[in-house]
């Protein structure tokens, strides 16, 4: 049982200190192996409860969270973090607008508390009032202009409205403050992809590009690079000439080789780890992948050239010789 | 005579796929076998719909991601057809099957081989451990016209075949959360060395 604790707390800490939500495992842990050994916690005791709480009330098991909310309003009060946790509480049981009630208090009575007007913002999205929540949003984000996460919810409040210029504004505030951060380019690539028109297709082309080159097993990139090189390649647009299009097919083919050498390294690893039937259809699906992969991109060559596509080799040597993408 | 005739391993993954992601949306795409070119009134036989690919929890109105899913569900299932849609939407209230979901379903729709599509659209209220029903709602796109609007279909329509075999196999996974162990296309991409076929979950299910 000692054991069992001990290793339950280190994945704990490391659910943590990863920000996953995990919140049934959490909950299962602390019910299964740590709540009746709390003596033994020491100062990560109080951030163990502030996790359980969360997470407890994100799997709605409302005894637990309780549990641990005695202990927090316990050891802190008149704590302000304790009195937005009894309102996540209301909001847990639905009763929203008790919630909305205490959180306007709390921003009215303190101008940077910044969680609170967030907590706002939750709310009207689980009342299903998008465009308020995005009203709400784009006030805090006035005041609190570097809250990056924010910046990213409100992405994906204006996508789930279909506004996708919006959502690429968005997209773009996060980028000019983290330009080396992969994932920001490989989403705004894929908002400026959905647009579909020609030049943002362009677009989705270099950003994608750019994402790769940030971080070459990003795989969501490799296959946009793959497909709006594709699509920029095979392009009757006016403004595109031949030499643009000549370039995109061989960024295409770039793409596909690199997309069929990350499938054949998975499928070599699946054969040595797994049985039989499951290395058999992931080295199939990375075969098959593979193979469609350099058809793709081989539609997309005007000179169609069999051999260059399919040698890793090229695929690596390639990097260097990519054009400037921004 | 019902149009479709959706099977347990289908039904369960749709579920699982919920289940994982309870707060978020999710969608995915039905297959069902490829009719033979000699197979003459299939118009008046159910649709046996076999078999599911979870598809996305994040972002599903985003297109390219979209496109190199359906890219790879087409090269591996060769002797299939993808003939519809499922989604679970986020809001635990909600259930309209309206909004992006809906765009992917037409599309689907106008390049199904199969006479007939089917979007699916689960009922978040009604999925709870005890699985005493089927927590799915049928939607098809009106034949004629421009319309493009969902109509809702009867549930005797959509048979569920092996009805309680198949709520009491749910119920089982649902206590084991099996559902850790299903992979959808955006786990696949953070891993590929995940498989997003699901075989061995889909060995479990049949057993």
């Amino acid at each position: 049982m000692d054991l069992g604790f001990q290793k339950a707390c280190a994945e704990l800490k490391r659910i943590r200190e990863e920000g996953v939500r995990d919140s049934e495992r959490v909950v299962d842990l602390w019910c299964d192996c740590v709540s009746r050994y709390t003596n033994r916690l020491g100062d990560e005791k109080w951030a163990l409860y502030e996790q359980v709480f969360i997470s407890a009330l994100d799997c709605g098991r409302l005894e637990a969270a309780d549990a641990c909310l005695v202990q927090l309003s316990r050891q802190f009060p008149n704590s302000q973090r304790i009195r937005r946790y009894e309102a996540m509480r209301l909001e847990a049981e639905d009763n929203l607008d008790a919630a909305t009630e205490i959180y306007k208090k709390m921003s009215e009575t303190d101008k940077l508390d910044s969680l609170s007007r967030k907590r706002l913002v939750a709310v009207l999205k689980a009342r299903g009032r998008s465009v308020e929540a995005i009203k709400e949003l784009t006030g805090y984000l006035k005041d609190f202009c570097t809250d990056f996460e924010a910046w990213l919810e409100l992405s994906e409040l204006y996508l789930n409205e279909c506004d996708y210029k919006k959502a690429a504004f968005c997209m773009e505030e996060l980028i000019l403050s983290n330009p080396h951060h992969h994932l920001y380019h490989q989403r705004y690539a894929e908002i400026k992809y959905t647009e579909g028109t020609t030049e943002s297709m362009e677009l989705a082309k270099s950003y994608f590009a750019q994402a790769v080159r940030l971080n070459p097993n990003n795989m969501r990139a490799l296959f946009g690079l793959l497909l709006a090189a594709g699509n920029c390649a095979s392009s009757t647009n006016k403004s595109s000439t031949s030499a643009s299009r000549r370039e995109s097919a061989r960024l295409a083919q770039w793409a596909a080789a690199q997309v069929a050498e990350r499938y054949r390294a998975a499928g070599s690893k699946a054969a040595k780890f797994t049985t039989t039937n499951s290395s058999n259809s992931s080295d199939a699906a990375g075969s098959d992948v593979a193979t469609l992969a350099l058809q793709l991109s081989l539609c997309c060559s005007p000179t169609a050239a069999a051999g260059d596509a399919s040698s890793p080799s090229q695929g690596q040597q390639q990097p260097a010789s990519n054009p400037p993408m921004l | 005579m019902s149009q479709f005739l959706v099977e347990p391993l289908a039904v369960a993954k749709i579920v699982l796929h919920a289940c994982k992601y309870p707060h978020t949306a999710v969608n995915g795409v039905l297959l069902a076998e490829k009719p033979s070119p000699d197979s003459s009134n299939s118009s008046s036989k159910p649709i046996v719909i076999c078999n599911t690919v979870p598809l996305f929890h994040s972002n599903l109105n985003l297109a390219p991601m979209l496109e190199a899913a359906l890219m790879q569900i087409e090269a591996t299932y060769k002797n299939y057809a993808i003939v519809g849609y499922y989604q679970a939407n986020e809001l635990l209230n909600d259930a309209s099957p309206e909004g992006v979901g809906a765009h992917i379903y037409q599309k689907i729709a106008e390049n199904c081989p199969l006479p007939r599509s089917l979007y699916i659209l689960v009922d978040n209220k009604a999925i709870d451990r005890k699985c005493s029903t089927i927590p799915l709602i049928y939607y098809q796109r009106k034949e004629a016209g421009q319309s493009q609007k969902l109509e809702r279909l009867p549930n005797s329509a959509v048979a569920i075949d092996d009805e309680e075999d198949c709520l009491e196999t749910l119920a089982n996974l649902l206590v084991r959360q099996a559902y850790r162990s299903l992979v959808d296309f955006d786990n696949h991409l953070d891993d590929i060395g995940l498989d997003w076929t699901n075989s061995r979950l889909a060995e479990q299910i049949r057993n």
